[in-house]
């Protein structure tokens, strides 16, 4: 059982920050969905930490990429070549 | 079962390596600070298999500060870089 849930885990092949964002938590809260069954299925009792952990990491991952993503905006860094469509550029006012 | 966890240890270290060579090559602060970010989500998995693979409990509460403390620090970090400030006291 922890073997199925474990192999999920990320060795996350960085495609920057989107990819560190979704992939990284996906991978943190497939490792501590398997280190809940584990303790669960060693010692017949809930670990309640570990629950709490999953539920922050679910909460606070994208929250933190959000944010990361949304600073790197701001300080006007550019978008690579192929992507031609700024839609916030009518949200936000250039900064100087 | 120790297999997969050894495996499992391995690419997640082999990771945080490729998230620590982000964080020094980074061409821009918001790529560093994302590089230092995943590198905290590794080490709270890598402590969580030493957990498991150590077969104790004890490790358990360490995770919960260290995730914390990751998600502080990169709000903070988001903040100062959107702002310069990381606590804004206008209200306006």
């Amino acid at each position: 059982m922890t073997a199925a849930v474990g192999v999920l885990r990320l060795p996350d092949a960085y495609c920057r920050a989107h990819a560190s964002g979704l992939s990284s938590t996906l991978g943190l809260l497939s490792v501590t969905l398997a280190a809940i069954v584990y303790f669960t299925a060693r010692d017949g009792s809930l670990p309640i930490s570990l629950l709490l952990v999953a539920l922050f990491i679910f909460f606070t991952g994208p929250i933190g990429a959000h944010m990361l993503t949304r600073a790197a905006y701001f300080i006007g860094i550019k978008q690579h070549e192929g992507k031609a469509v700024d839609e916030m550029a009518d949200y936000v006012p250039p900064r100087d | 079962m120790e297999l997969v966890v050894n495996i499992a240890l391995t690419l997640l270290g082999f990771g945080a390596l490729l998230c620590f060579y982000r964080v020094v090559k980074g061409p821009t602060i918001p790529d560093r600070a994302v590089g230092v970010d995943t590198l905290m989500m590794h080490v709270v998995a890598i402590i969580l298999l030493l957990g498991i693979k150590g077969e104790t409990r004890i490790y358990m509460d360490a995770v919960i500060s260290i995730a914390i403390l990751s998600f502080v620090g990169t709000t903070g970090f988001a903040k100062f870089i959107a702002k310069g400030v990381i606590i804004d006291r206008d209200r306006s």
